[in-house]
C-alpha cells in the first residue's frame, strides 16, 4: 500500500487505488450468514424500472444486488439482501418495489451484529 | 402458542425486551416477537453501549452481560487528506463499576435482554413478522402474523421495530419526515488477536476504545467509528441516504476509504473481515417522534427517531431502552384497565421528562448542524491546518503565533471568517 492517501472522490470519480483495493462484493458478503428463503421478498416491477432514469437502487444498495440490464431494466437478485430498506426509502419509481420481510426468520442472520 | 395476550410487543430489540420486561413485572401477560431466529439476528449497531438504564430493570446487568470490552478511552478524530487531529479522553476508572460504555455484539445482547424477559414469563416468539394491527371499538384486538394465518389477541402494543418502521408507517403513526432524516450505517466487524488490539490500542485485557470519526467521507455527508471488541474490531460509516442518492457512491466504497486513510489503516491492519452489515439509522430526533400513541399502541425505540445523533455521541441502546420501559409501564396499564380513552399525552410527557425527551430536546439542532457543509467539510480542512501551521517548525522563519496560525488555516480552507464565527456561535448554542 502506497503511503499517500489521496480523496478518492476527487469530481465524484472513484480513485484507481481505491479500485484495486476493492474486494468484489460476492467476496465482501461471503462471511456472513444467510438462510434464503424459496421465494424473493422483495420483487420489482420491470415496466416502473426500465423507465426509470435515476436508477438510484444500483449505487445505493450496500449489497450491490441491482444491476441495470442492456435493455435497461433492472436484474434484482435477493438472495444475499441484507434488510436495510435502503431500496425501499430512495427508490424513485413509483410502486416499483413490493417490499417485505422474507418469512419464518430467514434471510440474513448477523453473528456478531 | 397461547394466543390471547394482555400485551404484544413488536420487535424484540432493546426496546421490545425493555418493555416486555417492564410489562411483566406489572402483571402483564406479554408475547414478544421477533422476525430473526433470535433476537438480534437482524440487528446491526456501532458498537457501545451506555446501560446505567438497565439499573431499573435489570440490576445485576454489569455481572451478567456478554460484554466485550468497558470503554477506557474515547477518541474524537477529525480527518484530513494524510493528517489527522485527535483528542482523547482516557479514564482507567471508566473500567471498574459503575463502568461509562461498553462493547457488546448485538446478536449475544438483544438475545440476553430477550432471555431476561423470558424469565418473567414473556413468550418469545421468534422467526415470526407481525404484518398488521387490528382495531375494535377504538382500540387495539389483535396483531396478524405473516405468511399464516395465526393471529394473536391482545390489549395493547408496543411498536419497537427499530428504524425501518414498516407497521408505524402503515398505521400513520410515523412522522412524515422521517425518512428525510435517515442516514445508511455500512460497518465491518474484524477478526484480530486480543493481545495485539491491547497492544495497538494501548489498553489491558478488558478495556477498550471507541474512536469518533469526522471527515473524511465528502462529499457524502456523515461520520465514521472504530471499536474495539474482545478480539474483532468493529468499523463503520454512517451517511445520510440525500447524499448517497445525490452523489451515486457505493456506500461500501465511503467505508474503504475510511479504511484507507494513513490515520486508521494501521489500527486494522492484518485483520479479516468476518462479517459485513448494513442499516438504517433515523437521525431526526424528537422533531421526527411522531404519534407516540394511538389507540392502545406505544410507539418506542427507533420507530420513533429515539436515537441521539450528534457527533461525539451515538447513543440508540439506552434510549430505547428507556423508552422501552416507559412504553412497557404504560402498555401494562392501558391493559389493566381497558380505557381506551385513556389520554395519549401521558405517554408523550412520561418521555418528555425523561433522559430522552430532554436530551433530544435540548440536542435538536446538533444533527443538522454534524452534517452541514461547514462541519463535514470545513472544519476538518481548519482543524488539520491549524495544526499543521502550529506544529510544523519552519526554522528559519519566525513562527507565526497561534491567532495567524489558525487565520492562516482558515484563509487556506477557503472560508470567510464571518462563516466560521457564524458556524461556532451555532455550536455553541447547539450544543448549550
Ligand atoms: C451503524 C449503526 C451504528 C450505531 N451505533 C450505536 C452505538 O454505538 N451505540 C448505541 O447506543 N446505538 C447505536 N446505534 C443505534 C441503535 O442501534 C438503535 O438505537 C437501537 O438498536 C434501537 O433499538 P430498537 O429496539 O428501537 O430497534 P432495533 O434494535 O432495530 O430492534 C427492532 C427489532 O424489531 C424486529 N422487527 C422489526 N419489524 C418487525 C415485525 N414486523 N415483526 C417482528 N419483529 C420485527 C427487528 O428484527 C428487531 O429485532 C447504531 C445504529 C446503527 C445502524
Ligand atoms: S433492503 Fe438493503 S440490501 Fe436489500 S436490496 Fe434493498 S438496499 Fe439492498
Ligand atoms: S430506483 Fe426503483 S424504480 Fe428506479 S430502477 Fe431502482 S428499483 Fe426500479
Amino acid at each position: 500500500m502506497s503511503n499517500q492517501w489521496s480523496p478518492i472522490y476527487e469530481k465524484d470519480q472513484v480513485s484507481q487505488e481505491l479500485v484495486s483495493r476493492y474486494v468484489s462484493m460476492t467476496e465482501r458478503l461471503s462471511s456472513n450468514t444467510f438462510f434464503i428463503d424459496n421465494k424473493p421478498h422483495i420483487v420489482i416491477d420491470q415496466d416502473v424500472c426500465s423507465g426509470c432514469e435515476r436508477k438510484t437502487c444500483i449505487t445505493a444498495c450496500p449489497a450491490e444486488l441491482f444491476v441495470e440490464l442492456h435493455d435497461s431494466s433492472i436484474g434484482f437478485n435477493y438472495e444475499y439482501c441484507l434488510e436495510c430498506g435502503t431500496c425501499l426509502i430512495l427508490c424513485s419509481g413509483d410502486g416499483a418495489l413490493s417490499w417485505s420481510y422474507p418469512k419464518d426468520g430467514r434471510g440474513v442472520s448477523y453473528l456478531y451484529g | 402458542m397461547n394466543t390471547f395476550y394482555d400485551l404484544v410487543v413488536v420487535g424484540a430489540g432493546p426496546a421490545g425486551s425493555a418493555s416486555a420486561i417492564t410489562a411483566a413485572r406489572a402483571g402483564a401477560k406479554v408475547a414478544l416477537i421477533e422476525r430473526g431466529i433470535y433476537p438480534g439476528a437482524k440487528n446491526v449497531y456501532g458498537g457501545v453501549m451506555y446501560l446505567g438504564v438497565l439499573d431499573k430493570i435489570v440490576p445485576s446487568w454489569r455481572e451478567e452481560i456478554p460484554y466485550e470490552r468497558w470503554i477506557t478511552k474515547r477518541e474524537t478524530m477529525v480527518l484530513d487528506n494524510s493528517s489527522s487531529v485527535t483528542v482523547t479522553y482516557h479514564d482507567e476508572s471508566w473500567g471498574e463499576p459503575p463502568y461509562n460504555g461498553v462493547t457488546c455484539l448485538r446478536s449475544k445482547f438483544d438475545s440476553w435482554l430477550a432471555s431476561k424477559a423470558q424469565l418473567l414469563g414473556v413468550d418469545l416468539i421468534t422467526s415470526t413478522t407481525v404484518s398488521d394491527i387490528q382495531f375494535h371499538n377504538g382500540s387495539v384486538k389483535r396483531v396478524a402474523l405473516k405468511d399464516t394465518p395465526d393471529i394473536v389477541e391482545c390489549k395493547s402494543v408496543v411498536l419497537a421495530e427499530g428504524a425501518l418502521s414498516l407497521l408505524s408507517d402503515r398505521l400513520g403513526l410515523s412522522s412524515p419526515h422521517k425518512n428525510n432524516h435517515l442516514t445508511l450505517g455500512v460497518k465491518e466487524v474484524l477478526k484480530l488477536d486480543a493481545e495485539i488490539i491491547n497492544e495497538r490500542f494501548n489498553v489491558s485485557y478488558d478495556h477498550g476504545v471507541d474512536i469518533e470519526i469526522l471527515g473524511g467521507l465528502s462529499p457524502l455527508a456523515g461520520g465514521a467509528f472504530l471499536y474495539t471488541n474482545k478480539d474483532t474490531l468493529s468499523i463503520g460509516v454512517i451517511v445520510t441516504l440525500n447524499t448517497l442518492k445525490h452523489h451515486k457512491i457505493r456506500p461500501e466504497f465511503a467505508l474503504e476509504q475510511i479504511k484507507a486513510h494513513p490515520s486508521i489503516e494501521p489500527l486494522i491492519k492484518g485483520s479479516k473481515r468476518t462479517e459485513y452489515l448494513a442499516h438504517l439509522i433515523p437521525e431526526g430526533g424528537w422533531k421526527d417522534r411522531g404519534v407516540l400513541m394511538r389507540k392502545g399502541i406505544y410507539v418506542a425505540g427507533e420507530a420513533a427517531s429515539s436515537t441521539l445523533a450528534a457527533g461525539i455521541w451515538l447513543e440508540g441502546v439506552n434510549y430505547a431502552i428507556q423508552m422501552g420501559i416507559v412504553a412497557g409501564e404504560q402498555a401494562a396499564s392501558y391493559a389493566k384497565d381497558e380505557n381506551p380513552s385513556r389520554s395519549p399525552l401521558e405517554y408523550q410527557n412520561a418521555i418528555e421528562g425523561s433522559f430522552v425527551g430532554k436530551n433530544l430536546k435540548k440536542l435538536q439542532h446538533a444533527p443538522d448542524l454534524v452534517l452541514s457543509d461547514f462541519v463535514q467539510r470545513s472544519l476538518p480542512l481548519i482543524l488539520n491546518k491549524s495544526a499543521k501551521n502550529i506544529l510544523t517548525v519552519k526554522d528559519p522563519l519566525p513562527k507565526e503565533g497561534g491567532i495567524k496560525a489558525i487565520s492562516n488555516a482558515i484563509k487556506d480552507a477557503r472560508v470567510d471568517k464571518t462563516t466560521v464565527l457564524k458556524a461556532f456561535l451555532k455550536t455553541l448554542w447547539s450544543f448549550r
